[in-house]
């Protein structure tokens, strides 16, 4: 039955065409990193100059990223925050960096090679360092608004956006309650669980991904989100939007570089460690996602505007903290979450 | 197109198998062992495992992860009443439970079996929570928790013990569609219009009780606090349940909402002139076949505040506020309802498609009415239909997570989202393991007592 | 009885409206002229423009590389079956001849002619800031889809196979355990798909590794979609089948082999023939599921092979402007395909 023999064939030459595009490709790197944070002019750019075909994988927390690595996920570059990197290199699972690769290392500012996670970039390399802030809509909002209590007063009920991240908003509660947010136990969760609980009633939309849209969009008025986003806003209607750090003190974040110890491609990591560490390209990444960029050459290829967006860079007094690991009491954080959360 | 699950028993020719008949019966067996038997396995071993910080598997056998929320006074009547929930939603919330109720009620012994299958199961219920209070807490890991305190333990299972016998009425509900369900599948014909409002009757008081004692647990459980309970039964016991049952009512609502709109537009595509059936079958198709996620997403454009149906409204000066519709739960069920609208379609229409027209014609023409010959003739003909219908959308409605994450704005966890959850950003695949077998432990009961009864609608007709 | 037909047809149209609702408003927004919004600025087709000449540099690009990864690929499969030789051939050739074949340089010579540069013109109407996040977009989206139907033939083809074996085997022969068979084929269409997602994924994570050794890396890709999507399709073409089966006569097959048939001949000329109805909604449906498949795949993709639903899920919150389109265009051959099929049947007829 010749027919029979034809669709066979027919199904496998198109089978192996369409695989033709995926398969045996001569060199890749497997980047997971977040999400709304690697520019495609900077992938391209690397692919043309290496020869290396990148693969980006996005997430959209830290704790997704870990879930999918620890899965046997083959990933040769990741972008955990700070506490992250902590938790990883402890449990030796991050592969020392080669410093006689990455040249380019010096372009760091030395303020971000000082931080106690990682000392001297011994596994991590900084990509993009930010913070957690109130952006709000001025039009809507006239009297401003200068901390979290202001934000979930209850005026703004049913108008809010915020991360989607449980430890985050722990971390908000504790700062309110003026406690140490990286003391997390049973009497601090139980402590801000009642505030919690309230807050989490007010809220309209829940997004770690891109909450910009909703305040863009007008679905809501005011959001706790990721500097960047709020940066973004700033530069697209600076009439329009307004960027407060929380007087109640905010969290900083550090978002590096750094590869898991079974990475297939290590080199191809390094090399692109090594690239987005030059300056024009690592400005690059700043022009599309205005976070603090730690790199000091490449600030000053950027623009006086940028400089002075107050979202990308805070002023130097601001009461800015680092998160540190946690260990088991990241469950603890998790079930508070479900559980107010669905209540 | 619309397949049927379920086992089409075809008679076969039955030959005795030899060599190469087991050959060729190999890639299906090695397919099934490979990835539908070692995937459930593994999860079970996961479910009764350990993880470490970080959320790797360490092999230590516990029963940590389901006494995460199968440890707690309220736990074994609200999984009852989860169980409950998904035979109600699966018996088309109420026609046929009232036709078994009708059956039961017309003989005494038919009476008491289910009453007494009812109060054996609250008293069983009583009793395990007892146990699991009292003796479990002494010998197993709540004692480590130094916060425990036995005292008020009790107290708090005491003031919960009356909402055991809330139960009282569904676990009868349960107990009566099971049990003839198992043992007298052919249901009696509702020909009587006096029997007819009587079903109806109790189908709605079934209804009303069922959203009753939910509203009663939702309340309950906003209102008391567990101060005094140790932090992991606090933060998962009664929420992972209320969770599980939140699910249920939401694929439940939906299935009910899909049966009502989609029955008659099967039956009007079933009964259309040829030249139009093949066109409006492929009009329903062809959403079907573009993403749902797409099709999702763009109800979000629609039901914005400032979406095209407010602005639509304000408009036409019907409404000056907007409706807040997005994110909410309307747009949940708005959502779940259209993703999964085909698919009670197609099967129903498959089933009306090969009902004999001369049966119906033949009801009228003894002079029944429309209803009459609806509830008499078409519907007992195509109930199959209808069944395979509503497995076809209330299975995935239960597990979906998308439709929520999209048009509920996260506020409100699913039981989807939740495992979802365990399985990425909290790590914690043991009990996201666990979880999921709790589910699927649900669902296999499920379709065990549909089929039984699916058989005896086979041996009906 | 007109009363209750005229209404069932309101009903009817009123709930197609429904169905069509969202599709509409797709369509019509995918000509707004504002990026990342619900809200309707004004009339444009920049946003096709764009899409069209994103594909066609893609696809240039891709041609440009299309001969080496033939080669490449021919490389590692030499490996793979230990002919040294020949793979360090074939991978030296790709270094000396990094210069496109004449096939693929008359591909882009077709592109070229089609105008692929000043369509990428349209770029220059997107503020810089966002031209090459929107290209990024594009890009993922066109690989997306290009990944959806590379898993949907393989997998379709092989759930086919395994659907229609299985099913005449099981009609033919009575095993022992035959109830059990039956409901054990059944549970991957009763199973709720994110049940069936996680216990993949579990399986992957412990499995993979012991398979690792032997040879065979599974792995979350390309290989476990096609794997989970085989799994739950083929029971649904399994049933399609059995219930053509039901009406075949059982004597069909012995009068082929009383005629001389081989039972392989027979199944090929007696059997398939009669189950081609059935084969071809099968194939259709298996297509459809992997198509529309996004929970199990979730679970067990990684990044490359990241299906259109899941780059669809990825890009939902960003709301661009080109997700409208490239539903639209899936809209679009969706309907062609409808419409030939059609056109295809009444011809036969």
């Amino acid at each position: 039955m010749s027919w029979f023999k034809k669709i066979a064939a027919s199904v496998a030459v198109a089978a192996c065409s369409l695989g033709l595009a995926r398969s045996a490709n001569a060199e890749e790197l497997n980047l997971f990193a977040w999400s709304e944070y690697v520019p495609q002019s900077v992938l391209d750019g690397f692919t043309k100059e290496t020869g290396i075909k990148v693969n980006y994988e996005s997430y959209a927390s830290n704790e997704e990223m870990l879930a999918k690595l620890l899965s046997g996920g083959k990933y040769d570059l990741i972008q955990p925050s700070e506490y992250v990197i902590e938790a990883l290199k402890k449990e030796g699972k991050l592969l020392e960096l080669d410093h006689s690769k990455i040249p380019n290392l010096k372009n760091l500012d030395p303020v971000f090679t000082k931080f106690a996670f990682d000392e001297g970039n011994k596994v991590s390399v900084p990509w993009m360092s930010g913070t957690v802030g109130i952006a709000y809509n001025k039009e809507k909002i006239k009297e401003p608004i200068k901390g979290l209590k202001d934000v979930f007063s209850g005026k703004y009920a049913k108008k809010i956006v915020i991360l989607d991240d449980g430890r985050e908003i722990l971390t908000w509660a504790l700062n309110v309650q003026g406690k140490d947010i990286n003391k997390i136990d049973d009497e601090a969760i139980n402590g801000a669980r009642p505030m919690i609980k309230q807050w989490l009633q007010q809220v309209k939309l829940y997004d770690s991904d891109s909450p910009k849209t909703a305040l863009l969009n007008g679905d809501v008025d005011v959001g706790i989100v990721w500097s960047g986003e709020g940066a973004s806003l700033l530069n697209e209607a600076p009439d329009k939007f307004a960027w407060v750090l929380p007087e109640e003190g905010a969290h900083r974040f550090i978002d590096s570089l750094a590869i898991p110890k079974t990475a297939p491609n290590p080199d191809a990591a390094h090399k692109f460690i090594n690239y987005i560490l030059k300056p024009e390209v690592s400005a690059k990444i700043s022009e599309e996602f205005p976070y603090t960029n730690p790199n000091a050459e490449a600030r000053k290829l950027l623009d006086e505007a940028a400089l002075k967006n107050v979202a990308s860079y805070p002023p130097k007094d601001a009461k800015l903290e680092i998160f540190k690991d946690i260990g088991t009491a990241a469950s603890k954080v998790d079930e508070l979450y479900t559980n107010v959360k669905s209540q | 197109m619309a397949a049927i699950p379920g086992n089409i028993d075809t008679p076969g020719i039955g030959r005795k198998p030899g060599v190469l008949a087991w050959l060729l019966l190999a890639p299906l067996l090695v397919w099934l062992l490979m990835f539908v038997i070692l995937p459930t396995i593994i999860m079970i071993v996961f479910s009764f495992s350990e993880r470490n910080e970080l959320g790797e598997i360490v092999n230590e056998l516990t029963l940590a992860n389901y006494r995460r929320f199968l440890t707690f006074p309220q736990m074994l009547p609200l999984l009852i009443a989860t169980g409950i929930a998904i035979v109600a939603g699966m018996l088309a919330a109420g026609i046929s439970l009232a036709q078994r109720c009708l059956s039961v009620l017309a003989g005494p012994i038919g009476l008491i079996v289910p009453l007494a299958i009812g109060l054996g199961v609250i008293l069983a219920l009583i009793g395990i929570d007892y146990i699991t209070m009292h003796h479990f807490a002494a010998t197993f890991d709540f004692a480590k928790i130094a916060s425990y305190d036995p005292a008020a333990a009790k107290a708090s299972f005491l003031s919960d013990l009356h909402l055991n016998f809330l139960m009282l009425p569904m676990c009868l509900i349960l107990g009566t569609s099971v049990m003839w369900s198992l043992i007298a599948p052919s249901g009696i014909e509702l020909h009587n219009p006096r029997k007819l409002i009587i079903a109806c009757a109790i189908s709605t008081a079934a209804g009303v009780f069922y959203a009753a004692i939910n509203l009663v647990l939702l309340v309950h459980q906003r209102g008391v606090e567990y101060q005094s309970m140790p932090l992991h039964i606090v933060a998962t016991g009664p929420q992972m349940l209320r969770i599980f049952m939140v699910s249920v009512n939401y694929a439940a609502f939906a299935t009910a909402i899909c049966v009502m709109m989609g029955y008659p537009v099967a039956y009007f595509i079933g009964k259309a002139p040829d030249r139009w059936r093949n066109l409006l079958l492929m009009l329903v198709m062809i959403p079907f076949w573009t993403s749902f996620l797409v099709r999702t997403y763009a109800w979000v454009t629609i039901l914005r505040n400032e979406g095209v149906l407010n602005s639509l409204l304000i408009n036409l000066g019907l409404i000056t506020e907007p409706f807040n519709l997005y994110p909410s739960q309307t747009a949940v069920m708005i959502g779940l309802v259209y993703t999964y609208l085909p698919f009670m379609i197609l099967p129903i229409y498959t089933s009306i498609e090969r009902l004999d027209n001369a049966l119906v014609e033949a009801a009228f023409d003894l002079g029944a009415s429309p209803l009459r010959a609806f509830h008499g003739v078409i519907f007992p003909l195509t109930k199959p239909g209808v069944v395979a219908g509503i497995l076809l959308v209330f299975v995935p409605a239960v597990g979906m997570f998308a439709v929520n994450d999209i048009l509920g704005g996260r506020q409100e966890m699913l039981i989807g989202n939740v495992i979802e959850r365990q399985f990425t950003a909290a790590r914690d695949k043991p009990f996201g393991s666990a979880l999921g077998m709790v589910l699927l432990v649900l669902f296999i009961i499920t379709y065990y007592v549909m089929n039984r009864r699916r058989a005896g609608a086979g041996e009906e007709n | 009885m007109r009363r209750v037909n005229w209404m069932l047809g309101i009903w009817g149209v009123v709930v197609i409206l429904f169905l069509y609702l969202p599709i509409v408003i797709l369509v019509a927004w995918s000509f707004n002229d504002m990026n990342y919004s619900t809200q309707w600025n004004e009339f444009t087709t920049k946003w096709y423009q764009a899409f069209w000449a994103q594909c066609a540099l893609d696809l240039r690009d891709w041609f440009t590389t299309a001969g080496n990864r033939f080669m490449l690929w021919g490389a590692d499969w030499a490996a793979w079956i230990k002919l040294s030789g020949t793979s360090s051939w074939l991978s030296g050739y790709v270094q000396n001849n990094p210069q496109p074949g004449w096939v693929s340089r008359q591909f882009i010579k077709l592109i070229n002619w089609a105008g692929a540069d000043s369509a990428a013109a349209v770029f220059d109407q997107i503020p810089s800031s966002s031209r090459g996040q929107v290209r990024g977009q594009i890009s993922r989206l066109i690989e997306g889809l290009t990944n959806s139907l590379f898993i949907g033939v393989i997998s379709t083809f092989f759930a086919v196979i395994l659907g229609t074996v299985s099913a005449w085997i099981t009609f033919k022969y009575k095993y022992p355990l035959h109830n059990a068979l039956r409901t054990l084929v059944a549970v991957p269409m009763i199973v709720p798909e994110i049940i069936m997602g996680v216990s993949l994924l579990s399986f992957i994570t412990i499995a993979g590794t012991v398979f690792a050794k032997v040879g065979i890396p599974i792995e979350r890709g390309y290989l476990a979609i096609i794997i989970a999507h085989v799994t739950f399709s083929f029971p649904f073409v399994m049933v399609t089948i059995q219930a053509r089966l039901a009406g075949i006569d059982p004597a069909l097959e012995e009068a082929a082999m009383d005629l001389g048939a081989t039972p392989s001949m027979a199944f090929r000329k007696v059997i398939v023939p009669y189950l081609m109805p059935a084969i071809i909604s099968g194939v259709l449906m298996a297509f459809t599921l992997s198509l529309d498949d996004f929970v199990v795949t979730y679970f067990v993709t990684d990044g490359g092979s990241e299906t259109l639903p899941i780059r669809i899920y990825g890009a939902v919150k960003q709301r661009p402007a080109m997700l409208h389109v490239v539903s639209t265009v899936m809209i679009g051959i969706t309907l062609v395909m409808v419409v030939l099929s059609e056109l295809i049947k009444r011809f036969n007829r």
